[in-house]
């Protein structure tokens, strides 16, 4: 633009404003979860920049690493989990790992406390418990799978909770495939890790939500067979090791059908941003077919308990966060009922 | 690259730098042509050469008919290619497809397979941009270009590529001859259009889609008759929103680059009869089809003026798009100018005032909203279909979003509002402090992140 472009400098204008909001976000995002961009300038390594390391097939977080924000803190432990430093086994101490995504990790809990397995390890069950939180953010069921082999193979556990968090899963049936080859020219895209652009979007899903829209049910049955294939090489894995297994069912969400629908929406949010060829209706008739498949592989092997906790942790607000992750009542719900399982189950007993 | 995509301003910006950096009209000629054969390569990169054919071909056939003693041949031969890479990418497995068809109806057994090939963006659009070239050298109205890096760039000047509007060479080759740099108000003029066409695409047009027209065609046997109706009416003004935002779009790109595009739209659904809807929508192509189709079959003047006029408008129906709903949509348009040219020539047809021209205006606009069902539904089979809910789902209820009716209203009161209200608007905007200017445009992107959906496509771009 000339220099004495007036329009020019308003759009330079319009840009230093969408770049200082940036910032404040950004600094918002440090202060309250110690996780922005802005660890990119601070970061001693590259890989200190993001919470997380890409394995192959899976993620895991940085370890040893302390993220500490006034809302979040996350410690690492040797293995890059989110749970207290894994020591040698003790007799007389029943061994938990509790497997699964952003919901096991604890997506808005406070501290590595806060987190459901470690409620649970504080929680009496008759029998000293150490429970390794072994859920990441992002990892799918074939991702699990593929962390439960290669990363906590050799630690003795004595019981396997498995909740796999269908987020990661679903999140996959809106992704449009195209088997066709691509000869588009490659084209830049805005950084992701914009927040301006990913809050608005998070915070405005109804606005784009169309509750009568006609949206076809997407086949499922790939995505079923997947997940079940997936399921049942954790569950033989487990069995190989002599390992109890719980699942628990995919049916801890925010939003449920017995709400009304306008409800449903609202709580469902987050989950339409990341599903958004989905409708409300849709969404819990999926958990319901992945639920039916958990029961099917529980069904296949002894001693593997299919567990629903629907009950103990009832949806709406005060129990989630957003649409699937738990508030720090859920958090403490769902440790409770799990104690619960594990006495009635007697999967650990002194 | 669509224009709503964060790398597409990216390029625009990038490119509004260079050239500025660039003092010599040929050097930014040739940046030009670069980034305009980036722009349409970046679809599918093999689209350059089709490009390129098509520019080749009728530069050469320019030239040769004006130094040749039979240039006829010259205008046939550009014409055959021309039309025939437009024939194969967009009609010949319509064409196929209807064969099989009917040789199936006489019990013969066909094993046609059709071809499995894309339809490059805008083809309908620079096919007629290089024709209009050729005819004009032809009919000695225009002499032909020196320089093919010119007449390429005539042919491919990004902005209006792959929608228009279609842009004579006797309007864009003088301005290539020199450049003159986008002033003050040239930028000015050029960044309020392009904001003016974000607003109608995203804040207006994807709305519609979204809330209103999407959902009463994808499943039209279960929706109530008034929401039928209203998503007509709704999709009436999303296909106008789309359509004139790409060519605001493109007129405030090629504002800020120091071009000029042409006008596109005045209004439309103001007209008082289907033949003023056509000299008011996507006026580019209605006056390239009357001084290519219509004069060459003689117009007024020559044959039979109402045959003429039915002929040209199913040739419209047609370049839209391969299918009977498009033919039959060139037709019903075509009939309806023909019946108004019928009555005007006996008197019963004139200019309307006051509450006649209104009454008018509104049957003008239903029928262009009635006939707008064979344009947005798949085939004719859908389109009948959706007819029919209309007249049978007789039930008064839809529930209808607040941001769809939101939109509607919006949309319908912009269509009302006197242009010069809009540009007083405008320039009350550009005298306020660029603090509140960049505040608006900032809170403008942020409300086109949280309504719009995406990188919606433009409708225009299937042409």
């Amino acid at each position: 633009m000339a220099k004495d472009s007036q329009i020019g400098k308003t759009l330079l204008l319009a840009l230093l404003l969408f770049v200082l909001m940036e910032f404040v976000l950004q600094v918002r995002a440090q202060l309250k979860f110690g996780n922005s961009i802005l660890n990119a300038a601070f970061a001693d390594s590259a890989q200190a920049v993001s919470l997380f390391v890409q394995h192959d097939g899976y993620q895991l977080l940085v370890p040893n690493i302390e993220f500490a924000g006034s809302s979040i803190k996350v410690q690492s432990n040797q293995l890059g989990l989110r749970s207290a430093a894994i020591e040698p086994k003790t007799n007389g101490t029943a061994r938990v790992i509790a497997l699964g995504a952003s919901s096991t990790y604890g997506a808005y809990a406070a501290t590595n406390d806060d987190t459901f397995p470690a409620i649970l390890q504080r929680i009496s069950t008759g029998m000293p418990l150490q429970v390794i939180n072994a859920g990441i953010p992002g990892n799918d069921i074939g991702s699990q799978y593929l962390l439960y082999a290669g990363q906590l193979a050799g630690l003795s556990e004595d019981v396997l909770i498995l909740y796999s968090g269908l987020s990661n899963d679903i999140g996959r049936l809106c992704q449009r495939s195209s088997s066709a080859k691509s000869y588009a020219l490659p084209q830049l895209q805005a950084p992701k890790w914009l927040l301006s652009v990913d809050l608005l979007l998070k915070n405005s899903t109804n606005l784009r939500y169309v509750p009568y829209k006609y949206s076809p049910m997407p086949d499922l049955s790939p995505y079923l067979q997947q997940y079940a294939a997936s399921l049942r090489q954790i569950v033989e894995l487990a069995q190989q090791r002599q390992v109890k297994t719980i699942l628990l069912a995919e049916n801890l969400r925010s939003f449920r059908s017995e709400q009304p629908l306008q409800l449903q929406q609202q709580l469902a949010a987050s989950a339409l941003y990341y599903t958004p060829c989905l409708t409300v209706g849709q969404f819990s008739e999926v958990f319901e077919q992945y639920n039916r498949v958990q029961q099917q592989v529980a069904a296949e092997f002894t001693g593997v308990h299919y567990v629903s906790l629907s009950e103990q942790v009832p949806g709406g607000s005060e129990y989630f966060t957003d649409s699937v992750h738990f508030s720090a009542k859920g958090e403490q719900a769902i440790a409770a009922a799990l104690a619960q399982v594990l006495k009635n189950t007697q999967q650990v007993a002194p | 690259m669509s224009f709503t995509s964060f790398h597409f301003y990216v390029f625009l910006i990038a490119l509004v730098i260079l050239l500025r950096l660039l003092r010599h009209n040929g050097q930014k000629k040739m940046l030009l042509l670069l980034a305009s054969y980036w722009f349409y390569m970046s679809w599918d990169w093999r689209f350059g050469a089709l490009l390129f054919a098509m520019t080749a071909v009728n530069f050469y056939c320019g030239r040769l008919m004006r130094y040749s003693a039979r240039p006829k041949i010259w205008l046939a031969v550009s014409l055959l290619f021309s039309l025939g890479v437009l024939g194969l990418f967009k009609y010949f497995n319509f064409f196929l497809t209807n064969l099989d068809a009917v040789a199936s109806m006489l019990g013969m057994s066909s094993h046609i397979n059709i071809l499995h090939i894309i339809l490059p963006v805008g083809i309908s659009f620079y096919t007629f941009q290089a024709l209009s070239y050729t005819i004009d050298i032809y009919r000695r109205q225009l002499d032909p270009v020196e320089s093919l890096a010119d007449f390429a760039l005539f042919v491919s000047f990004f902005p209006q590529l792959v929608a228009g509007p279609i842009v004579r060479a006797s309007y864009f080759l003088p301005q290539l001859a020199q450049h003159i740099p986008a002033d003050n108000a040239a930028q000015q003029e050029g960044v309020m259009l392009i904001i003016r066409g974000l607003i109608k695409k995203v804040l207006l047009a994807d709305v519609l889609a979204l809330h209103l027209v999407d959902p009463a065609f994808a499943d039209y046997a279960n929706q109530s008759s008034a929401f039928l109706v209203l998503a007509l009416i709704g999709y009436s003004f999303q296909v106008y929103l789309d359509f004139s935002a790409y060519t605001d779009i493109a007129r405030g790109c090629a504002r800020l680059l120091g071009y000029q595009l042409p006008v596109n739209f005045n209004r439309p659904y103001l007209a008082d009869s289907i033949s003023n809807f056509w000299q008011r929508w996507h006026i580019s192509m209605s006056s390239f089809f009357r001084d290519y189709l219509y004069h060459g079959l003689g117009g007024s003047k020559h044959g039979n003026v109402y045959i003429n006029l039915v002929l040209t408008f199913v040739a419209i129906g047609v370049w839209h798009g391969a299918g009977w709903n498009f033919l039959l949509y060139g037709l019903c348009h075509g009939v309806l100018v023909a019946f108004e040219r019928y009555m005007r020539n006996y008197g019963w047809f004139g200019r309307q005032t006051g509450w006649r021209w209104a009454l008018a205006v509104l049957r003008t606009f239903f029928l262009v909203c009635l006939l707008r069902v064979m344009f947005r539904a798949e085939d004719l089979y859908h389109a009948g279909g959706y007819l029919q809910a209309i007249w049978h789902n007789t039930a008064l209820s839809f529930h209808l979003t607040a941001a769809g009716a939101v939109a509607l209203l919006v949309a319908v009161i912009l269509h009302l509002i006197p242009q010069h209200y809009i540009a007083l608007w405008q320039q009350r905007y550009l005298t306020t402090p660029q603090l509140l200017q960049a505040s608006v445009i900032v809170l403008l992107l942020y409300s086109m992140l949280m309504l719009g959906s995406g990188e919606a496509p433009f409708i225009y771009f299937q042409f």
